[in-house]
């Protein structure tokens, strides 16, 4: 079995005396192991990587060729799983994965293919890369992958995560966290900190969420949230439904938007509410109707004494229905 | 109706439980009642207080000593003879507690046995190594396309913008049809504010901010189109 | 493949190649969790903890107090593993550990052999709360406040405004009438009332 190390990409020289300065390698082990007639090989190696003088306060993470998957944990190394696949050992040679430590605190880990020697093209669909990272808890995560999954479980401080068409998942979090991607399905599950999602084509499913905002646009593709809690949330699709079961707070604003998509809200409300609609039919619900103006339908719950700031709730849909439900 | 009638009633009326008559009798009497006022007014503050209460994070050890416990656990588990371990998979539940009185309850230790964990020390953790072992590799066909995947990786960015751009144009569109709906200065505002995004787009020098700045057009054209939404928010993409 | 086993500290068990097929409802996810954690596999009860760990310790922390929050949080989380192979499903997993948490905790505090009226458990032990988004002194005083209510209005305040569940949700995990939990939930924000006094602050800025 022969040894292989991480392959540093070209043009990163200048990284090793950091890396000699800054990064306590902690053990490295690689095997390479044919798996069978034709079915290709698959090389795995594991890396630690501890802190130089200050904790990791990031780690970037591009991956296009594979998944990635984020845990965190209370200790203060890196730890990193690879995994590589590809039809030969000269296919192997070309994927790559490089780790580069930056005195600021932020590690950069990213894969890539070299370019080939060969004649014949090695096809992106007959190689894998997939990495599984084990991160200290505080590190913010930025992570950049393209069809394969993006998981991120167990973090304190939020990140940015982007695929192209991967799914996007992310469970437990704390801290500020943005995600973006074009055809991806997004989950966000138990996230306390602002959150900005986006979407092209995909849905976005949304469970649990607390604390100052929630942001997110689908274009085509739907939002279903569940236990929402932010002070201020804007839910905004194109083409798809929204089916979201909130809970208003003192001055909160809740906005959810659609123009052809049916627009289902359950809401449970701390303090008064005040309310406008409008749609292709609009059901408020238990809702006091106060008036109709401008081809919107205001209502309001609990009391509006002038002078007081209620939350302001706004529900519309060009082509499709709007209806309100309060619960407790 | 008194203030003390009111007071009682306040929490209900919070939640929107008391419709017609007695809301608005309520309503008439906060309206009036100072101190009533102050008292829904406290109300409310304490539930926004209490709702914005910080989760408490525990300690690191907590996690150790589980685990510790659990091991401890199954190493017992291992030693009862056989006719113990069977009586006790038919232990009661644990005794419930009623709400109202708090009354204490003998200190609850009916603890269920796993039925099906004969001790397997091997069992409470794979090691990676066997999982990795275990799983089985995708199918890695070692076809000849006629793309290499360098230049493939190379395209990605492209075809990423080249759906952005898409996407960007049917909501155009879609503006173009609202756009009579809107005063002349907010078609004159959205005019300003599309060509301003499409201005850093252009001016984006590298693929990420690039990708930023379409999905910043995106969600401005979204606004525009969904909500009449000309004046720009704020929120990074 | 053997050096692997030994060269390195014990790793979770990594699913690189599985797929793991997206699910919409939570109880779905939960099943496939709990399945793990019945299997013994460790990352997965480590996932369970991580997902929980927050809402027992938390609950733990504002009923017993934070000198035993710990002892209550590992008691709460060991029975979690114990038992979920009888778990049988027919509540949500989190309605489940919310009951296990409140049970052993106020189970905790008459063992423990305080009053459970008014008493002075948790005020001297209280550590340099969290600091909230808005205003931290605010959530001082209530953290403070919380402390000195009777245990079981803590436990209804904590499940029903803190954690924002429903009622019946709250019903469910105390074991007791809807009705009852609104007229408790009713006594316990009165009682907070008092105790915070005119720390609230509100200066009828926000009537009802």
């Amino acid at each position: 079995m022969s040894r292989r190390g991480l392959g540093h990409g070209t043009g990163r020289r200048v990284g090793r005396r950091l890396w000699g300065a800054l990064v306590a390698l902690c053990g490295l082990v690689g095997v390479a192991a044919a798996e069978g007639p034709g079915a290709g090989i698959v090389e795995r190696a594991r890396l630690e990587v501890a802190p130089g003088g200050k904790a990791f306060e990031q780690i970037t993470i591009e991956n296009p060729l594979g998944d990635v998957i984020v845990e965190g944990y209370d200790g203060t190394s890196i730890l990193i799983e690879t995994k590589k696949a590809a039809p030969d050992q000269d296919a192997l040679e070309r994927l790559r994965i490089s780790l580069v430590p930056n005195p600021d605190g932020t590690v950069r880990i990213s894969t890539t293919a070299d370019g080939g020697r060969e004649v014949r093209p090695l096809a992106r669909s007959a190689v894998r890369i997939d990495l599984v990272v084990r991160a200290p808890r505080d590190a913010r995560i930025d992570a950049a992958v393209s069809s394969g999954k993006l998981e991120v479980v167990n973090m304190d401080a939020g990140g940015e995560l982007d695929t192209a068409s991967g799914p996007i998942s992310v469970r437990n979090v704390a801290g500020g966290l943005s995600t973006h991607s074009v055809t991806g399905p997004t989950s966000l599950a138990q996230v306390f900190g602002s959150v900005d999602a986006q979407t092209i084509s995909s849905d976005l499913e949304l469970d649990t969420i607390g604390g100052e905002r929630l942001v997110a646009y689908a274009n085509r593709g739907k939002i279903a949230g569940r236990r929402v809690r932010a002070r201020h949330v804007e839910l905004t699709t194109t083409d798809g439904g929204i089916v979201l079961e909130a809970e208003t707070a003192l001055h909160g604003r809740l906005i959810v938007a659609s123009l052809k998509g049916d627009v289902e809200v359950r809401l449970r409300r701390q303090g008064p509410v005040a309310i406008r609609a409008r749609g292709g039919k609009v059901d408020l619900g238990s809702a006091t109707l106060v008036a109709h103006r401008d081809g919107w339908v205001h209502g309001q719950l609990g009391q509006l004494l002038s002078g007081s700031r209620p939350a302001v709730v706004e529900l519309r849909s060009r082509y499709g229905f709007v209806q309100l439900t309060v619960v407790d | 109706m008194t203030c003390e009638h009111v007071q009682k009633r306040l929490t209900a009326y919070l939640d929107g439980e008391l419709d017609g008559d007695r809301g608005s009798v309520v309503r008439g009497h906060l309206r009036a009642c100072a101190t009533c006022r102050q008292i829904a007014s406290d109300e409310a503050a304490l539930r926004d207080g209490l709702r914005q209460l910080p989760p408490v994070d525990p300690p690191a050890s907590l996690w150790a000593g589980v685990q510790a416990r659990l091991a401890e656990a199954e190493v017992a588990d291992a030693k009862r003879p056989a006719w113990r371990r069977a009586l006790a998979r038919w232990a009661p539940l644990a005794p419930r507690y009623a709400l109202g009185g708090l009354v204490a309850a003998a200190a609850v230790t009916a603890i269920w046995w796993r039925t099906h964990r004969d001790a397997d020390p091997e069992q409470a953790t794979a090691t990676p190594s066997q999982v990795l072992a275990a799983d089985t590799t995708p199918a890695v066909p070692a076809t000849a396309l006629a793309v290499d995947i360098s230049a493939d990786l190379a395209a990605e960015s492209d075809r990423i913008t080249a759906t952005y751009a898409e996407t960007a144009a049917e909501l155009l569109a879609l503006a173009s049809e609202r756009r009579h709906e809107w005063a002349p200065d907010e078609q004159q505002a959205f005019d300003a504010q599309v060509a301003a995004l499409r201005s850093a787009i252009d001016d984006a020098s590298a693929e990420r901010p690039r990708h930023r700045a379409w999905r910043s057009l995106i969600r401005y054209l979204q606004n525009a189109v969904v909500r009449d939404q000309i004046a720009l928010a704020g929120g990074a993409p | 493949m053997s050096d692997l086993a030994d060269s390195a500290p014990a790793l979770p068990a990594p699913t690189l190649a599985e797929p793991r097929p997206r699910v919409a409802a939570a109880l779905a996810d939960d099943a496939q969790l709990i399945a793990a954690c019945r299997r013994g596999e460790a990352r997965a009860m480590e996932m369970l903890y991580h997902q929980y760990k927050r809402r027992v310790f938390g609950m733990a922390h504002r009923i017993v107090g934070a000198s035993d929050a710990e002892e209550v949080a590992q008691e709460v989380f060991v029975r979690i593993f114990r038992a979920l192979a009888n778990f049988r499903g027919d509540s949500a997993l989190s309605t489940w550990i919310y009951r296990l948490t409140v049970n052993a905790a106020l189970s905790h505090l008459s063992k423990r052999g305080r009053r459970n009226e008014v008493g002075d458990d948790g005020l001297g032990d209280l550590p340099a709360p969290p600091v909230a988004e808005r205003d931290p002194g605010l959530a001082a005083r209530i953290e403070a406040a919380l402390a000195r209510l009777p245990a079981g209005y803590r436990a209804i305040l904590v499940l029903h405004d803190v954690e924002g569940l429903s009622h019946e949700e709250c019903a469910a995990i105390l074991d007791c009438r809807v009705g009852t939990c609104k007229s408790q939930l009713h006594k316990a924000r009165a009682r907070m009332r008092e105790l915070l006094g005119p720390d609230l602050e509100s200066h009828g800025k926000d009537p009802a």
